[in-house]
């Protein structure tokens, strides 16, 4: 047994050293792979002194700890390699890194920010951040689906992903726990007599001191499941506040004409495209025309029960009663990265789109994405360049990841 | 004839305007200032972050007319690291800017006499047409026995650019082989002409 778990961690570490070989885009990807050195380097000095005559359970327990670093770490070291792959948008990455840090450490001076990135891609049609990673703190891992994650026009999704770091820097779930609390046992009184049919231990409940039985059983799970719904619909809102109307655009995109498949800690995504819609008035914008139609399934419950569905029904009542509250939060921490819309900006960075060209001194990164989807949405665009009208999604990608480029070019020598 | 950077700075600065038809765009944009303290006969560009060399263990001949000329290997190399080119090796590179010639206006893309003493070419198909749109790409070859160390961001070749004589539409498509911000390899083409004269009897 010691002998195998040693030798994994071994293979571990040459697969990590073969690694370190890769051509990383930026510096935030490979000190991610050095951390992980580390933590296999030291996992195998656990073994230091441990022999077949040590304790077996001290045996036992250094194996299992080593085992499940492993298993914990591999898909983690997967998502690194993946950063280096030349699909990747990495002329997104200093952009990011800066808004990220905009984001999160607002008051820190750039040079002191601790915040790192790595952007990489996918095998799974999900835009999505990674859980905190105890050996990566600091350490934001956004991944884009493989097949597009060179589609610059995709990357305002991220922004629904770094709504989640916010959301856990500024430790949300615990601020709005007694709102989210609230409104669950409200919903479950108004459901009461459902409730009881479906959950026999509710007989036993004083309706009334609801809020001393939230850590247990159901009513657990319809907390849970309301506070992921309310971080879903606060991370679309910081998609939106970062981003406007790119957002809609990238949304749509990716999940029409949506899924059927629905997890308990989203909102339906019918719920979300209607909620995103309303939540443009804040941001001062229309949604555009296709937005409200791009969701056309309806969604079920994979393995739902009647009990489920109704736990279900008891969350989205209660997060349908705080999300303009998390609107309101998702406003206020976005405001620096985005002052809102100006079409004076946008016209400015559309002209030079029409001559097949970046812009530069472009004030705000969201600019970059808004101009990128009108001339998306134009079909007239380069009509008179007839060989690039042809390929005008191939071109306007190549632009928009030229423009990121020049944007970061141009913060650097400020 | 072609143009000083004076003037070409004067035509950098009227095509910040959106009212300037078919504008000269070089982003990022050269310092202007500089350019016109220092007024010279061409304008310096720098090396970009993309790197396209062929594949060999997959590509056994380069045959002309073939659609699927050269399977490249792409590499990013960001700003601060480098890229080694060796004695002997040929890799295509592209500039850092991103240029709109207009209409009337051609260019040739020349090396840098530090660079080229230490044995690099720069580019062997050095003409830009007018209505060109995107980055230049290079064609770098170390001739040199010693390899040569490159690092994004750096002056690696100039400009030269001429004005000529109108050849009809601005917009024709003469940007086709650029409107791109990573080198790529082109197939080379076998026309009509030399496909007849290849089946015609002897």
């Amino acid at each position: 047994m010691l002998e195998f778990a040693r030798q994994r961690i071994q293979a571990v570490l040459a697969e990590l050293e073969r690694t370190a070989f890769s051509d990383f885009p930026y510096k935030d990807s490979e000190e991610a792979l050095k951390s992980l050195q580390r933590l296999f380097s030291h996992s195998l000095s656990t073994f230091d002194g441990l022999d077949d005559n040590s304790a077996p359970k001290m045996i036992v327990n250094t194996c299992e700890v080593a085992l499940k670093g492993i298993t914990d770490n591999l898909p983690l070291i997967g998502f690194i390699v993946r950063s280096t792959a030349t699909r990747n948008a990495f002329e997104a990455f200093g952009p990011f890194r800066r808004l990220a840090g905009d984001l999160l450490e607002p008051t820190v001076p750039v040079e002191n920010r601790t915040i790192k990135l790595v952007f990489s891609s996918e095998w799974e049609y999900q835009p999505f951040i990674w859980d905190p990673v105890a050996q990566l703190k600091d350490f934001l891992l956004i991944g884009l689906p493989a097949s597009e994650s060179s589609n610059p026009l995709l990357l305002p999704l991220a922004g629904h992903e770094l709504g989640h770091a916010l959301w856990l820097r500024k430790n949300l779930d615990k601020e709005l726990r007694q709102i989210i609390g609230e409104q669950v046992t409200a919903a479950i009184r108004q459901l009461w007599d459902e409730c009881v049919k479906h959950f026999p231990e509710f007989a036993n409940i004083d309706p009334d001191k609801l809020d001393t039985q939230m850590n247990t059983g159901p009513l657990f799970t319809a907390l849970l499941w309301c506070t992921r719904q309310c971080e879903e619909m606060f991370c679309d809102f910081v998609g939106l506040g970062v981003f406007g109307m790119a957002f809609y655009n990238a949304f749509a995109y990716t999940l029409s004409p949506g899924l059927t498949a629905h997890s308990p800690m989203y909102p339906d995504l019918r719920t979300r495209v209607d909620r995103l819609g309303e939540a443009g008035k804040t941001f001062g914008l229309e949604p555009p025309e296709h937005f409200a139609k791009c969701i056309a399934v309806n969604p079920t419950l994979s393995r739902s029960t009647p009990s489920d569905n109704l736990l279900l029904k008891i969350a989205e009542q209660a997060s349908a009663a705080i999300w303009p509250h998390l609107l309101e939060k998702a406003r206020a921490l976005t405001a620096g990265v985005n002052p809102g819309t100006d079409q004076v900006r946008l016209d400015r960075i559309l002209a030079r789109f029409r001559l097949v060209a970046p812009a530069d001194n472009v004030a705000y990164l969201a600019d970059i994405f808004n101009a990128a989807w009108i001339a998306y949405n134009d079909d007239t665009m380069w009509k008179e360049y007839p060989k690039i009208h042809e390929n005008r999604r191939e071109v306007l990608r190549d632009l928009v990841l030229k423009n990121l480029e020049i944007f970061e070019i141009e913060r650097r020598l400020a | 004839m072609a143009i000083g950077t004076t003037q070409v700075a004067d035509m950098l600065d009227k095509g910040n305007s959106p009212d300037t038809q078919d504008p000269l765009i070089i982003v990022p944009q050269p310092d202007l200032n500089k350019i016109r303290e220092h007024p010279q006969a061409s304008i310096d560009l720098r090396l970009g972050t993309w790197f396209s060399q062929s594949r060999q263990t997959r590509t056994g001949v380069l045959k002309v007319g073939a659609d699927d000329f050269i399977e490249p290997v792409t590499t990013f190399v960001p700003f601060g690291k480098s890229f080694f080119l060796h004695p002997r090796a040929f890799v295509l590179a592209i500039t850092l800017e991103w240029i709109c010639l207009p209409g009337d206006i051609s260019a040739y893309v020349v090396g840098k006499s530090s660079w080229g003493r230490a044995g690099l070419i720069i580019a062997t198909a050095t003409g830009v047409h007018p209505g060109y749109k995107g980055c230049l790409t290079l064609e770098l070859s170390n001739l040199g026995d010693m390899p040569i160390e490159m690092r994004p961001g750096m002056s690696i070749c100039q400009l030269f650019l001429h004005r000529i004589e109108a050849i009809g539409d601005s917009k024709a498509d003469s940007s086709v082989l650029g409107a791109s911000r990573r080198p790529k390899f082109l197939p080379i083409p076998y026309d009509d002409i030399a496909k007849k004269l290849s089946e015609s009897p002897t």
